[in-house]
């Protein structure tokens, strides 16, 4: 049976329910930890960084006033507190994960499979060179499939803000992917 | 012929296929080159975007938060004014009962037989009574830390 968001937290609420928490966390742990990895291609971090999410969320819960609005609450936490993180970094500190992607089109033509590769990881370069702000916009937006308002209530931007920022980085990042993709699209 | 702007391409990227209010756009794509391409290379963004891969959450990550939630959870109890109250009560009962023993042990020489307690003794077991609610009530928060 699925019991919805709101149940879970009036049951944790009354109860100091374990189970009704752990299946928050279940619920949101992919949301939150995506978020944090995002910000700082760094899987430690980004695990560290989630869990500090989490208990910021339990440890403030009964001041929640939309509780169906969990989702944004905790990815708004989850985007400062991993942009903390992100600040607090040593500086030399790997800031990518160097783990190759896996390659989802089986049987594909080896060159195709190359340039999807390239490609691939051009977009991350690119992505990982970002506006963390921008970044978490885009993130968000595809992702997470969040609305324009969504966004905003969930970054504390304005929508015109987000609108405006979706827009430019979309723009940015397909000006520097330009060159490959028109590769892609005349062959 | 006016191309189509950035906002419209992406207005149009967000909704297609079911967008149905930009007729004239889709009908602009059908003829002009340069936007179609355009139009495209947000396609494969966005496509390519989606596909971006983000790690698994690690195995048991949902239950060592919990068990972190719960732990934090049974601290806040134990620093709660309620529970102050209880740890000053327990405090204070235990001085109560020491301080007892020792007056006791003042009025009732007889257990301790060769020892003579001089009446500053007095004004010494007030200063360790004071001591004592102190050590207590620092071991029973310490408890709750």
């Amino acid at each position: 049976m699925h019991v919805d968001d709101t149940s879970l937290i009036g049951e944790y609420l009354a109860k100091k329910s374990s189970s009704a928490c752990f299946a928050l966390v279940s619920r949101h742990q992919q949301s939150v930890f995506g978020m944090c990895y995002k910000i700082l291609r760094n899987r430690e971090e980004a695990e560290e960084a989630a869990q500090d999410v989490f208990i910021k969320c339990f440890d403030s819960l009964e001041k929640l006033r939309k509780p169906e609005k969990i989702k944004s609450w905790l990815l708004s936490i989850a985007y400062r507190t991993a942009i903390d993180y992100y600040r607090r970094r040593k500086p030399a500190m790997a800031d990518v994960d160097l783990v190759p992607e896996p390659i989802s089109s089986e049987g594909e033509n080896p060159i195709k499979k190359l340039e999807k590769i390239q490609s691939k990881s051009l977009l991350q370069e690119v992505f990982d060179r970002m506006d963390k702000l921008d970044a978490s916009i885009l993130n968000l937006f595809y992702l997470e499939d969040m609305s324009v308002k969504e966004i905003a209530e969930t970054l504390n931007q304005s929508e015109s803000n987000i609108k405006i920022r979706l827009m430019r980085s979309r723009d940015y990042l397909r000006m520097k992917m330009e060159p490959i993709y028109l590769k892609e699209l005349k062959v | 012929m006016n191309h189509l702007t950035t906002e419209q391409l992406l207005t149009l990227i967000d909704s297609y296929p079911t967008n149905t209010h930009y007729p004239m756009a889709i009908e602009h794509l059908r003829q002009c080159n340069d936007c179609l391409m355009k139009f495209r290379s947000f396609q494969i963004l966005r496509a390519d975007f989606k596909s971006m891969e983000i790690p698994e959450v690690p195995p048991g990550f949902a239950t060592r938060v919990s068990a972190k939630v719960r732990e934090r959870e049974t601290l806040r109890m134990f620093s709660k004014p309620a529970f102050r109250i209880f740890r000053w009560t327990v405090a204070c009962s235990i001085v109560i009962t020491v301080s007892l023993l020792i007056f006791t042990l003042y009025e009732n020489p007889i257990t301790v037989p060769h020892i003579q307690i001089p009446a500053a003794g007095y004004y010494l077991t007030f200063a360790i009574c004071l001591a004592l609610i102190f050590v207590v009530d620092k071991s029973l928060s310490s408890l709750s830390k």
